[in-house]
């Protein structure tokens, strides 16, 4: 399967972006069968448009990932799209994953507001090269109409010209055993029942390169957004060009969030 | 294809299962069968039918402990000793150097230089990736300052400035950290003042020591200093894969202890860095980037061996240990339960020497002790480490009543050979050592209060996530500041470090410190729903500099926070005073 892709080598990784675009038929056909046929316009939606980066030359020492340790499971996303977490939206890849539910009132919203900016601000530096991956805590509310409802009432598009973004839902048991497998839980099971607790935390990674992190969404959004690519970039420009763009902006625009957190008003008191 | 498939579902529906009895089938294979999408790979044909096992259970390889001599890393020597034969034009890298090198003021009066007193010392050094052997007879590519884990130990001299030019050939964004030491704010490993990989950075140890009313402070002189990368969002990976090493610093009055036989002297003078980690069954270290509660490892390293064993004479040795795990807190113990003689907690010596049972050592603090195998009359004698701990969380119990089991795990076995050395040096319980000023309520010009907790998968300092380019704290500097620590989280364990300099524990819960915390420290140990009060001065340098929980899980998820010591203080909220990038 997809021979032709994973032959992109790492000296075309500069032109990728390029490439990716007019590639993107040569992406892996996830629903429908692999006989050489010409696309018709409903295959082309089932392509998964992030292309995966593997390379002849890459190797770890000892070939350990981070990722064999990610379950395989099958999902449903908002097009109603089977997919396969692993294969399909993780190997080779830049992703990033959330994880929500339609009817969270609490981290939720902002969670997604945070993401849909990161989205079309991280188009710039990536292009087509990331995917963002939205799973549901509650798959048993949660089907693909349910999720395109989601996505419209948040004003999230499927838009050719940023990343792609799929939301998913799956089997209730295996979604949590992934969740758990990315970290995203507590030791506590009384915290670790309450979902809102679950949502605000963005996990993301480079596959390839088998770089992966995690942040909260609540810190400063462009700290994030650098941390984002400096850990999920492929190249030196991918991550660490905006270090420099957003520190400039950051010390002239000097920021007391202090008090929108809601903390105390000080926390020095003079003697 | 297909059968791969069925493995990783198979590989979640285990997990599932383990996550609610939390055990798993140890016959549970990691098939490698992926590397079918790499072909081509050179080599790959040969794991390519192999089954192999990743620690995430445990490791699971087996061998025998303290069939391996501990090493003691070699010292790093200098390039050239003395400005006019400097071998490379300080600075002139890509991340430069400090401005106190050029300068050489104290900021709270520039008209004061900063006490010096020997040449200063040019070293290089290559963070680089190297295969090791820490399991006798088994491969694991760890990364290394040097290509060694630990990597080399410093020694220097106090009032002895050096430069360090360090080369990054990893992947990773490195800050190298001196823990412990009172240096510049460009070289203190301030988490985004990187080297990045393929540059190079000057990183600029003054190792002095601070006035105290216009006197040097000669009790703020260091001894046991390690250093550690401590780069953004990497700090707990590249720590498990090796980039930590000593840097010994001995000032005048600690060398007149060495030569008028007080203290051991350098072959028996052991810098002990003990780490825990899990092996996967290629021999690869297992981390989990997304295991944010913090690393347990179920091997013990010791200067980077698994479970070796070190060969003494019968005569007084000085250990330095170091806990370098991440999340791990150990309580060392002698194995027939004979007491240390305490020497020092983190950097700094105690005023008299002290009589300690068992160690306790979160993740980051050290302790010096002198052993005595002259009274020892076994030939072995086991260094264990007696307290339990289960997960991220922190050790069992409270920081007041931990669970301990005894014995506890060997973590090095000392084979005493030959019969008691004469004229042994003169250290017992009790000895005097180095003088200690204490802070006065007098001098305390401002209070702050800090609250560790738990909020929604991440760790927050009063509510909010550490943010790069925010000082939350500017004390004035050459101040002196209460600041009050404040566990608040149910059942973590928050080991804080604070950088720049040694601050002195006032109450604990209210109650006055043990003995070994009475005086200086640079990590404050917070149990569970524990308040520590502590004293500190802020003198020499400017920031930014942070504190942060030495879980370098937690670190990383940034429960870190800045304080940036300026002229016009207290004050809180300001933008940073300084960048160095």
């Amino acid at each position: 399967m997809s021979n032709i892709k994973r032959s992109i080598s790492v000296g075309c990784l500069f032109s990728l972006s390029v490439m990716l675009t007019a590639g993107c038929s040569q992406s892996p056909n996830v629903a429908s069968n692999d006989s050489a046929q010409v696309e018709s316009e409903v295959d082309r939606q089932n392509n998964i448009r992030v292309a995966s980066l593997s390379t002849d030359d890459y190797e770890t020492v000892l070939d350990a990932r981070v990722s064999d340790r990610f379950p395989d499971i099958d999902l449903l996303d908002h097009r109603g799209r089977k997919l396969q977490f692993y294969t399909d939206l993780v190997e080779d890849r830049c992703v990033c994953i959330i994880y929500f539910y339609t009817r969270c009132v609490g981290s939720c919203p902002i969670t997604t507001q945070v993401v849909k900016k990161l989205r079309k601000d991280m188009a710039e530096t990536f292009g087509d090269d990331l995917l963002f991956v939205s799973l549901t805590l509650e798959p048993e509310v949660d089907s693909p109409q349910e999720l395109q409802t989601y996505m419209k009432l948040h004003g999230i598009e499927d838009d050719p010209d940023l990343p792609e973004w799929i939301y998913a839902t799956g089997d209730f048991e295996e979604l949590d055993a992934l969740r758990r497998n990315l970290g995203i839980y507590d030791i506590d099971p009384i915290i670790d029942a309450d979902k809102t607790e679950h949502a605000a935390i963005l996990t993301f990674g480079n596959d390839r390169l088998d770089r992966w992190a995690a942040l909260p969404v609540g810190m400063d959004y462009r700290q994030l957004k650098s941390a984002m690519t400096r850990i999920m970039g492929n190249n030196e420009r991918q991550r660490y060009q905006s270090v420099v763009q957003y520190r400039e902006a950051m010390m002239q625009n000097f920021r007391d969030n202090t008090a929108e957190n809601n903390t105390a008003e000080n926390n020095v008191t003079e003697n | 294809m297909q059968k791969d498939i069925n493995r990783r579902k198979a590989i979640g529906s285990l997990v599932t299962a383990a996550t609610a009895a939390t055990t798993l089938s140890a016959t549970m294979g990691r098939g490698r069968s992926r590397s079918r999408n790499r072909g081509g790979r050179s080599g790959s044909s040969r794991l390519e039918n192999e089954t192999v096992k990743d620690a995430r259970e445990g490791t699971p390889i087996t061998f025998e402990k303290f069939t391996q001599a501990m090493p003691v890393p070699a010292v790093k020597q200098p390039l050239a000793v003395g400005k006019e034969n400097s071998p490379f034009v300080v600075g002139d890298c890509f991340h430069g150097v400090a401005p106190e090198y050029f300068t050489r003021t104290v900021s709270e009066d520039p008209s004061l230089k900063y006490p010096e007193k020997y040449p200063e010392k040019y070293y290089e050094m290559t963070i680089r990736d190297v295969i090791g052997e820490v399991i006798p007879g088994v491969q694991t590519p760890c990364c290394g300052y040097d290509g060694m884990v630990p990597g080399p130990t410093f020694k220097s001299r106090g009032l002895e400035p050096c430069v360090v030019r360090v080369h990054n050939e990893t992947k990773y964004e490195c800050s190298v950290h001196l823990h412990g030491g009172h240096n510049p704010s460009h070289s203190d490993g301030y988490p985004n003042f990187y080297v990045l990989p393929g540059r190079a950075r000057d990183y600029y140890y003054t190792n002095t020591i601070p006035y105290h009313h216009g006197v040097p402070d000669v009790g703020e002189a260091p001894s046991t200093m390690w250093y550690h990368d401590h780069g953004m969002d990497v700090t707990a990976h590249t720590c498990v894969l090796g980039m930590a090493g000593f840097h010994i610093q001995i000032d005048d009055f600690e060398q007149s202890l060495i030569d008028n036989k007080v203290l051991p002297d350098d072959p028996y003078d052991i810098p002990l860095m003990i780490a825990d980690r899990r092996f996967n069954e290629d021999g690869t270290i297992f981390f989990d980037p997304l295991d944010h509660n913090g690393y347990l490892g179920d091997v013990y390293v010791a200067n980077g061996k698994a479970h070796p064993y070190f060969k003494v004479q019968r005569r007084k040795y000085r250990f330095r240990f170091l806990n370098g795990c991440n999340a791990r807190h150990i309580e060392l113990r002698l194995s027939d339960g004979r007491p240390f003689v305490g020497l020092a907690n983190d950097s700094w010596l105690f005023p008299r020497s002290i009589s300690r049972d068992t160690i306790l050592l979160s993740p980051a603090k050290r302790a010096d002790v002198v052993i005595d195998f002259s009274k020892v009359n076994a030939n072995e004698l086991y260094l264990e480490n007696i307290l339990s701990q289960d997960d991220g969380r922190g050790p069992n119990g409270k920081l007041d009543r931990r669970d301990t089991e005894i014995p506890g795990v060997g973590v090095v076995k000392f084979v005493i050979e030959g019969d008691p050395v004469p004229n042994d040096v003169s250290v017992d319980v009790g000895t005097e050592l180095r003088d200690h000023i204490p802070i006065l309520e007098s001098e305390i010009e401002a209070t702050r209060v800090f609250e560790f907790h738990r909020r929604k998968g991440a760790w927050q300092i009063n509510q909010e996530f550490y943010d790069e380019f925010k000082s939350n704290a500017c004390p004035r500097v050459g101040s002196a500041e209460r600041w009050i620590l404040r566990n608040t989280a149910g059942g973590w364990w928050h080991p804080i470090h604070i950088h720049l300099e040694s601050h002195q524990i006032q109450s604990i819960d209210g109650k006055a410190p043990p003995p070994e915390w009475a005086h200086k420290s640079d990590v404050a140990m917070l149990g569970p729903n524990t308040e520590t009060e502590l004293f500190m001065k802020f003198r020499t340098f400017t920031g930014p500099f942070v504190f942060h929980c030495h879980n370098l899980e937690h670190e990383d998820m940034r429960m870190m926070f800045v304080f940036d010591p300026i002229k016009d203080g207290p004050k809180s909220n300001q933008p940073l005073s300084a960048y160095y990038p």
